[in-house]
């Protein structure tokens, strides 16, 4: 920074100041100071001789007030101001422009000390950073992981993919899932399907027996014997229908609702119609049993239904009715009792009680 | 009232008391220091309309003529924008007595404010601030420049959104600073009861305490990097957001930084640097030398 003040400069502004009031030494040095903003802070050695020549040309006087020398500006003093006004002029313009410098010297100072302490600070963060991850493993989220070099910090590219294959396995095991859940949808309708295909064929081929014995029973009956018709056709009738019928009435309506229960809601209406259908016939045939007649037959019937035709007819029958009751006991016993396949042996054996009456 | 017309550099002695300064310009630099002694209007460098200077019940205006403070109306934004067009440069630098409130409001001119013990503000879009050693509330807002605070202990309220901000010797009792993407750098001289506020998008945020703080930490960033060099503090949080908390100290003051994806870091000052007493007279002891000497 170039001098404030050129040569005879300070002795000019000295007679400016003391012209605005009488000043002692120090508070000259302390006015310089603040008017130039701290740019130019003149020591005592250099005020006080200057003021000392000062007034040895009589520009300026001094009293002593309190131990201290006051000094003030004579006419002489007041003269010369004024015929250097010009320079006076010029001197402010020095000092403005010294403002702006000094607020230039400001913020290239300010700039500099905080490009310093930007650097500083950042170099300091890295070395903290570098030994948060090193040294202090457990301040981060793993302890196992020492790098950030992963999609999150404190987090390495090795966990990173560990979590990725633990995602993807997951994904496929979800995947896997669905399909395996279709799949047996799938199977379940098809299931369904199935069974209802089959009770519709049993119950087309019983329609079909029944039609076609009900035919043979009226020819025969046509021809005037009836007895025998009648037994031929029932003896085949029950022969086909007990092959059709026995799993109809107790195997078929359970399996369906298990796997498909919508599905299966038809099936049973089907097979309760299936149940009566051959009820309704079946039963003349246990009459047709109970008379001892029709011995060809008998070896087409279950074995529970044998009975012994030189006993007494009551006790047999009741026998019949004892191993009946069984046989139909230890099936439902094995294959379990619904409310629906109640309802319909309670409608069977009504119907069965009917027809053994007539 | 008196009014004033410069086109041209010259320099106005106001010996009426000022204890409002405000200033508005487009380009070239403002300067504003704290003295004794009457106030001084210095400007250096004027290129385009003359500034017009105004006083007014202690209110000290400058500005250009069709640059109004007040009754700013948008229908007459065309016509002033065309009468902007013009190049305006003006270095402006005032010396003012240290309880002058401070008004700035500037386009692109740097920034330059010392000593003042009254409430400052400065508005700007890209001029750099620079603020120094002042003891009353400051509040700083500029688009892209920098804002440089030193020895500032007055409250320090700062919003940017691209400007850095650099505090340094700072003994503010509040600091609260908003920025968008322009990084901050706070180096705190003393770490008692303040209350310090930072939040930043994607800037980088460290903030450097002396050894001895009485604070109460909480720093959150949600993808930024994170580091810590107290370890009374914790470093929370899993994946994604991370979070440093805990208490300094006794816990007086509180330090609460969040940041979505800038680094944040917390860091110690250095114990070999002696701290400057912040109530040395001013800003009037910036030169060169005085610096050199320190060094």
């Amino acid at each position: 920074m170039s001098p404030v003040f050129a040569h005879g400069r300070l002795r000019l502004y000295l007679l400016k100041l003391l012209d605005e009031a009488p000043r002692h030494g120090y508070e000259v040095i302390r006015l310089l100071e603040e008017r130039f903003h701290g740019l130019y802070a003149p020591s005592a050695g250099t005020v006080y001789p200057r003021l000392a020549k000062l007034e040895q040309e009589g520009l300026v006087a001094h009293t002593v007030e309190g131990g201290r020398k006051v000094y003030r500006i004579t006419d002489a003093g007041r003269d010369e101001l004024a015929s250097r006004a010009g320079e006076i002029d010029a001197l402010e313009a020095e000092i403005r422009d010294s403002v702006s410098q000094l607020a230039n010297q400001i913020r290239d100072d300010v700039r500099d000390s905080a490009q310093d302490l930007r650097e500083e600070m950042r170099r300091a963060a890295k070395e903290s950073r570098r030994q948060t991850r090193n040294t202090d493993k457990g301040w981060g989220p793993d302890p196992v992981w020492e790098r950030g070099d992963g999609p999150w910090p404190g987090m390495d590219k090795e966990s990173w993919q560990h979590a990725k294959e633990e995602w993807r396995q997951a994904k496929e095991q979800a995947k896997e899932q669905t399909r395996q859940a279709k799949e047996q949808a799938r199977s379940a309708r098809e299931e369904a399907r199935a069974a209802r295909e089959q009770t519709r064929a049993v119950r087309d081929q019983v329609q079909a027996e029944a039609h076609r014995v009900g035919e043979q029973m009226r020819a025969h009956a046509k021809n005037g014997d009836w007895p025998t018709g009648l037994a031929e056709g029932l003896a085949e009738l029950t022969r086909t229908l007990s092959g059709l019928a026995d799993p109809a009435r107790w195997g078929a309506p359970t399996e369906p609702p298990t796997e498909a229960p919508t599905d299966a809601r038809p099936d049973r209406a089907d097979a309760e119609r299936v149940d009566l259908d051959p009820d309704l016939d079946t039963d003349p045939d246990l009459d047709r049993i109970d008379l001892g007649k029709g011995s060809a037959a008998q070896e087409d019937l279950p074995s529970w239904t044998e009975t012994n035709e030189s006993g007494d007819p009551l006790r047999e029958l009741l026998g019949l009715l004892d191993r009946f009751r069984d046989e139909v006991r230890d099936h439902a016993r094995d294959e379990g009792v619904t409310p629906g396949t109640l309802a319909r042996a309670r409608a069977v054996l009504a119907a069965a009680a009917h027809r053994l009456r007539d | 009232m008196s009014e004033w017309s410069i086109d041209a550099p010259h320099t106005l002695t106001i010996e009426q008391p000022v204890d409002r300064l405000k200033v508005r310009t487009i380009t070239g630099a403002v300067n504003v220091v704290a003295v004794d002694g009457p106030t001084r209007l210095e400007v250096s460098e004027i290129e385009g309309p003359p500034l017009k200077i105004s006083l007014e019940d202690g209110e000290l205006t400058v500005t250009y003529e069709d640059l109004v403070w007040k009754d700013f109306q948008w229908k007459n934004l065309s016509a002033a924008i065309n009468r902007w067009r013009t190049k305006r440069r003006a270095v402006v630098s005032l010396a003012v007595a240290p309880g002058t409130r401070i008004e700035l409001g500037t386009a692109s001119s740097d920034t330059v404010i010392s000593g003042i013990t009254a409430p400052v503000t400065v508005h700007s879009a890209n001029g750099a601030i620079t603020l120094v050693r002042l003891t009353g509330p400051v509040e700083a807002n500029t688009v892209s420049g920098n804002v440089q605070a030193q020895s500032v202990s007055g409250d320090l309220k700062v919003g940017t959104v691209s400007g850095e901000l650099t505090v340094f010797e700072g003994t503010s009792g509040k600091l609260k600073a908003n920025s968008v993407s322009g990084a901050m750098t706070l180096d705190l001289a003393h770490g008692s009861g303040t209350d310090i506020s930072l939040t930043n998008v994607s800037g980088e945020v460290a903030v450097r305490l002396p050894a001895p703080t009485d604070a109460q930490v909480r720093a959150n960033t949600t993808s930024g990097d994170l580091s810590n060099a107290f370890d009374e503090l914790r470093i929370g949080g899993t994946w994604g957001a991370r979070q440093v908390t805990g208490t300094l100290g006794k816990g007086t003051g509180t330090l609460k930084i969040t940041t979505v994806s800038g680094a944040v870091a917390l860091l110690r000052r250095p114990a070999t640097e002696d701290d400057t007493p912040a109530d040395a007279p001013r800003a009037l002891d910036f030169g060169k030398t005085e610096r050199e000497d320190q060094a």
